[in-house]
């Protein structure tokens, strides 16, 4: 009896040893983005778009990193600044907010500054608890949007921002 | 015979692109401003990627009596994001343009209970929505009527 029990207890070893080769690491990185719009804008929020095209490796600087690899992305930190080139100041806005959509996924709040005060940049954002970008990170694309709530009536030129997002990632290690 | 071959391929490529304009059309007549039965917001819906939004851009009661500033979603059931305020708040996400005059797979989410349903859209007629919110399955659910905010023409 003992001897037929060795060849399961043998394969359960090996299989736990196999398991144990796909470990997860914790990863850091920052996305840089630049979201735009035509005006004219009015009084009330108004949206700047920013698309990204995944490319898992490149983000995270590892080679041979695939999309199937990232188990999890939260926010770490989000700031946003204006263009220097762009004719409008803080005191023009409320507040601010960040959104992602692509693929399948629902549109997903990020990130939050409401009221923006003072003229200090770049402004920090509060970011979502809850919001996991992994999903998102599965589509080829995807497009975050950056809302501006103005305080004007009219700005009639084209608006740019930067966003800048600091994430934390887990990706699968073999 | 090639001639009439190319002729055959630029008919064919002609109607297809007619076709799906004319779809993109029908889909887009969502885009507008348009009024809950309530009457205390108004919801301007756009389309970003193909899919439906509609955010709040007008309260009938901006002002929070309780803090004396503008309404926020003091309800969100994530904390971080409860600052966000209700003014430019999307309410209404990720709609497709499914059938004739129906818009489906999107979301509704009530900031009077911190609430998300699912939702179907059915435009009745031109200046009319049908919305449902529901759980699970449509027969349990609620509708309203929503109307197309009509902008007055300038006078001459």
């Amino acid at each position: 009896m003992r001897k037929m029990r060795l060849p399961f207890i043998l394969s359960f070893i090996m299989l736990l040893g196999l398991f144990s080769c796909t470990s997860t690491e914790q990863k850091e990185a920052t996305l840089q983005l630049k979201a735009t719009a035509q005006g004219p804008f009015f009084a009330g929020p108004n949206s700047l778009m920013a698309e990204y095209s995944i490319n898992p490796a490149d983000l995270f600087d590892s080679e041979g990193l695939k999309k199937s690899d990232i188990e999890e992305v939260k926010l770490k930190s989000v700031s946003i600044d204006l263009a220097k080139s762009d004719s409008i100041a803080l005191d023009q806005f409320t507040s601010v907010s960040l959104s992602i959509v692509g693929g399948d996924e629902p549109m997903t709040a990020l990130a939050i500054l409401n009221p923006i005060e003072g003229s200090n940049t770049p402004l920090t954002l509060t970011v979502s608890e809850e919001a996991d970008l992994a999903p998102f990170f599965q589509a080829d694309k995807v497009t975050f949007i950056l809302d501006w709530d103005f305080i004007s009536d009219d700005y009639r030129e084209e608006m740019n921002s930067q966003i800048t997002l600091n994430l934390n990632a887990a990706l699968k290690s073999n | 015979m090639k001639n009439m071959m190319r002729s055959f391929l630029t008919v064919v490529l002609i109607s297809f692109t007619s076709l799906i304009m004319a779809q993109d059309g029908e889909a887009d007549r969502l885009v507008g401003v348009w009024e809950p039965s309530h009457g205390k917001a108004k919801v301007k819906i756009e389309k970003i990627n193909d899919k439906y939004y509609g955010k709040i851009v007008w309260l009938r009661e901006p002002i929070d009596p309780e803090t004396e500033k503008p309404k926020v979603d003091k309800n969100n059931p994530d904390e971080k994001m409860r600052s966000t305020p209700l003014r430019g708040y999307r309410i209404l996400k990720d709609f497709e343009y499914t059938d004739k005059d129906t818009w489906t797979e999107g979301t509704i989410y009530d900031p009077e209970n911190g609430n998300t349903y699912n939702c179907t859209i059915k435009m009745t007629d031109e200046n009319t929505l049908d919305i449902r919110g529901y759980i699970g399955i449509s027969t349990f659910g609620r509708s309203d009527v929503w109307k197309r905010l009509k902008i007055p023409s300038r006078k001459k």
